[in-house]
């Protein structure tokens, strides 16, 4: 138990050094958008972006669109979730939604209610015609 | 043009023998200028305003954190090069600027190193360097426009820092404090003191996350404004905006600052 939650710190310091802490005794609403790895422990309902790790704690629920570069997860979530790297689901965790990530590791116990896509993520290629609409959007806006 | 502003105790007899030292060694370091005195009739606003439209480029404080801490709140408006001759030998602010003593600040000050940093403000009026303190958890804070933070009932404390509450605390720690020029502001939670295990160091901070702009409200449960204390100084009520400020402050700053 204490070596996984050790690992997890490891990968965050691996990244930046910068965490966002989200603690037991909040609850956000809303998009969150952030730079730094994101450790949760409270209550989030909404959008959840970040390039860098997202730790959700076991205590945690969050019913929320995730992004995440890696996601590790002790806790609930309710809602889909992309990720560029790797998902790590505890024996704790818990999944309504569906998943698109590179690589998944499931603990025995865990639950995952939902599609799970796993392997290289394609991002869209600009092709003649997107980048035409995409000028366009621009313009427009 | 060099002003240095007197605050009003610094002109108790007790002082006297120091300031005069200060004045000699500003004069050995070509560094003399203009002196203020404040008193109930000149309060630091209006000097300031008169100093620089006579020209000052560099003003000093001379006098204790709460001299520099209400010097601030004026002189962020202004475009100029802000010193510190602390009085009190236990000064935070010098620690955090590098100043180790009162002879070391003269020097420092005649090197004229400038570090420009990130400023709070309050409600588009009120400058703050350290941070904003908010007592309870009645409120709820919008963050740039995008999320609402609502605390639980277990929170005691809200810390809206750009350096960080420096005055609180036996000593000063450089843990606590925040990077003034990261371009946020941080937000910290802390918990209501839980009985700790022996041995073991806690900490209560739950809850640390970066923004720019906060609009703050009371919760639907409460209709009295909630207080906003910087340097222990309530200086606004709720409903209240927090944001750092477009320009930066130039301090005067010592070799060993922690920043």
């Amino acid at each position: 138990m204490f070596k996984k939650e050790e690992n997890q710190h490891k990968n965050m310091s691996e990244n930046t050094g910068k965490v966002t802490q989200i603690g037991s005794s909040v609850k956000i609403e809303g998009d969150f958008i952030s730079e730094e790895n994101v450790q949760i422990e409270g209550a989030f309902i909404g959008t959840l972006k970040t390039k860098q790790d997202l730790i959700v704690k076991d205590q945690a629920v969050l019913e929320a669109e995730i992004q995440a570069g890696n996601l590790f997860l002790s806790g609930k979530i309710k809602g889909n979730v992309t990720v560029k790297g790797r998902i790590e689901l505890t024996a704790s965790a818990e999944i309504t939604g569906d998943i698109i990530c590179q690589s998944i590791s499931i603990e025995t116990g865990a639950k995952l209610n939902g599609k799970c896509i796993s392997g290289k993520i394609e991002t869209p290629k600009e092709t003649p015609e997107n980048e035409n609409l995409s000028k366009r959007e621009k313009r427009n806006s | 043009m060099y002003f240095y502003l007197y605050d009003t105790f610094v002109q108790e007899q007790k002082h006297e023998v120091e300031l005069i030292s200060i004045e000699h060694k500003l004069i050995d370091f070509g560094i003399n200028g203009k002196i203020g005195k404040l008193s109930v009739l000149k309060n630091i606003e209006q000097m300031t305003k008169t100093a620089v439209l006579e020209g000052a480029h560099t003003i000093v404080i001379v006098g204790n954190d709460k001299t520099f801490s209400r010097a601030l709140k004026t002189l962020a408006n202004e475009d100029v090069a802000i010193g510190y001759l602390p009085l009190d030998p236990k000064s935070r602010y010098a620690q955090i600027l590098g100043i180790n003593d009162l002879s070391t600040a003269v020097e420092i000050i005649s090197k004229r190193v400038i570090k420009k940093i990130d400023i709070g403000w309050i409600n588009n009026t009120i400058y703050f360097l350290t941070s904003v303190e908010i007592l309870g958890n009645d409120v709820v804070i919008e963050c740039d426009k995008k999320f609402k933070i609502i605390p639980e009932k277990d929170i005691s404390k809200i810390s809206i820092c750009n350096f960080g509450n420096i005055l609180e605390g036996k000593e000063l720690l450089k843990n606590n404090l925040c990077d003034p020029n990261d371009g946020n502001l941080q937000i910290n939670f802390y918990k209501k003191n839980s009985k700790g295990v022996m041995f073991k160091k806690i900490t209560n901070k739950d809850t640390a996350l970066p923004a720019k702009k906060l609009f703050l409200t009371n919760k639907g449960e409460t209709d009295n404004q909630i207080s906003l204390e910087v340097d222990g100084e309530i200086v606004a009520k709720t409903p209240a905006t927090v944001e750092l400020a477009h320009k930066k402050i130039n301090l005067i700053v010592g070799r060993e600052r922690m920043f």
